[in-house]
């Protein structure tokens, strides 16, 4: 009911997809996309729906949302960058426009962070 | 440098988090087992991502560090959350909250609760809210010996309704979520097509925009949360939202604009949606006098609606998603409430604001005997 209830609702969601991209970020440029397969998997889904039907799947409204907010990565196609994580072909392209995606849901969340722990006090 | 600081702060967080561990209390009634074990896993979790980010970071690239830095600065945020909110909670139990906690748990039996009832703590600073991560809900101290507002309780508890993933029974609720949030992709889209001809003022498609991002950001959670308690729970919820309004409600036909993109739908547009739920569950006399309160709120807030409101707000979207919702809460199989529900609280709680109306000036005589019997009620075994 409460403006921090609302905001934690929300920041649950960015706070996931933050973390699930950056996981196959990290796995890939370490590993090369070895390590983490089921992130590899769900990010792939949750970029084809982002694509295709963003009101198919919660996250996906959320990533919709955030790029239309932030008019981050504007333009991307983000099938083309689902079938590479799948193919575990990673240009320096296809890392770009995720790591786009990945630091405006960074600032989304430490904006809603810091609203939920009553703004920046210091 | 990311290395080098990672190297000197992670063992400090680390301790930190262990250091929490020890601070949560012993002895704690049932109640609190759910939140206990969902801080130590909570900080367990903490503890193993600080102690990877540690590892390869001297040599990573510059994407990793980016990535690594994001990671450290979410690991950090949740150690605070569960510091700050969690164990906060633990480390300062009253019996104000043994009797919510009760309270909750009597509740969530009546209304078949589809989840694991939240632990409540009545430490909350703004009103009611919920953490559906920790699955912990803040009351204010005093909550507990007043009923008109106890409404809201039903609200909060669907938050972590729509916050669970592959659930088999919360997925039905989450699916018609989905279906909304489709239509009202298509209500705007339509309204974006009708304009495109009409080569209306850029300010008016700008504005359409806005409306589409907050209803899919903000607004679908709250009305989905309010239709979950007015299912629930029946014509108190419609009240206390009511009594919120003339309590602290400002304009009741808040419109967002890009400068206060308004994160609550607005106070009367809740109400409609209230409204229109209390009528498809058989409660139309009570949906009458409450909508008739309502026409005089409206009145004495001295408020008018802008000429935007109805596309920003429209009845057709508003009644097709309070359908979806009755659907969604229906099938988890949830008690819906109405005429012939008996349940003690259900019943209690709707009293409540029948005397309060018929009786005003005694209501809080009233209530003061009623509290003692709904403590006495929580704190029997009997079955409900």
């Amino acid at each position: 009911m409460s403006e921090p209830g609302l905001y934690t609702h929300l920041y649950a969601q960015l706070r996931y997809c933050g973390e699930l991209i950056d996981r196959v970020i990290v796995d890939f440029e370490t590993t090369g996309g070895s390590a983490a397969r089921k992130q590899r998997e769900d990010l792939s889904q949750l970029l084809r729906a982002l694509q295709t039907s963003p009101a198919s799947d919660l996250d996906a409204t959320l990533l919709a949302n955030v790029l239309r907010e932030t008019k981050a990565a504007s333009g991307a196609n983000w099938a083309e960058v689902a079938d590479a994580i799948d193919q575990g072909k990673m240009s320096g392209g296809i890392l770009d426009r995720l790591e786009e995606l990945a630091r405006a849901l960074e600032t989304q969340r430490a904006d809603m962070h810091a609203r939920i722990h009553g703004a920046y006090a210091r | 440098m990311l290395a080098d600081y990672l190297q000197g702060t992670v063992p400090q967080l680390v301790e930190r988090a262990r250091l929490l561990k020890g601070k949560i209390p012993r002895g704690l009634p049932r109640d609190y087992e759910a939140l206990i074990k969902t801080c130590h896993d909570e900080l367990d979790n903490i503890i193993a991502r600080l102690r990877e980010l540690q590892a390869g970071a001297a040599a990573a690239s510059l994407a990793v560090r980016h990535a690594k830095l994001r990671q450290f600065k979410r690991a950090v945020a949740d150690l605070d959350t569960v510091e700050t909110r969690a164990i906060a909670a633990l480390h300062r139990v009253h019996d104000d909250d043994h009797h919510a906690n009760r309270l909750l748990y009597r509740i969530c039996q009546e209304i078949a609760y589809p989840a694991l009832p939240p632990t409540v703590s009545t430490l909350s600073s703004g009103y009611f809210y919920i953490d559906p991560r920790l699955n912990l809900l803040f009351i204010p101290p005093a909550e507990g010996s007043f009923l008109l507002h106890l409404p809201d309780l039903y609200h909060e508890l669907a938050h972590p309704l729509l916050a669970q993933k592959d659930h088999p029974v919360l997925d039905r609720l989450s699916q018609r979520f989905l279906e909304v949030t489709a239509e009202i992709h298509d209500y705007f889209a339509n309204q974006r097509a009708k304009e495109t001809p009409r080569r209306g003022p850029q300010g008016f498609k700008d504005q359409i925009d806005i409306w589409e991002i907050v209803w899919t950001k903000w607004w679908l959670v709250e009305f989905f949360c309010d239709l979950y308690a007015v299912f629930t729970l029946g014509p108190a919820f419609a009240w206390s939202h009511f009594h919120l309004f003339m309590k602290m409600g400002k304009d009741p036909y808040e419109m967002p604009t890009p400068f206060r993109p308004a994160t609550h739908p607005a106070d009367d547009a809740r109400m409609r949606a209230l409204l229109v739920a209390l009528r498809a569950s058989g409660f139309d006399p009570e949906a009458n006098t409450i909508a008739a309160r309502w026409t005089d709120a409206l009145t004495l807030a001295n408020a008018a609606p802008s000429p935007n409101y109805s596309f920003c707000y429209p009845e057709k979207l508003i009644g097709q998603m309070v359908a979806k919702a009755r659907e969604g809460v229906a099938e988890m199989g949830c008690r819906m409430a109405g005429h012939s529900t008996v349940e003690p609280i259900h019943l209690l709680l709707n009293e409540a604001w029948g005397r309060f109306w018929s009786d005003p000036s005694n209501y809080h005589q009233w209530e003061k005997a009623a509290v003692a019997q709904l403590r006495t009620l929580c704190n029997s075994d009997s079955p409900m």
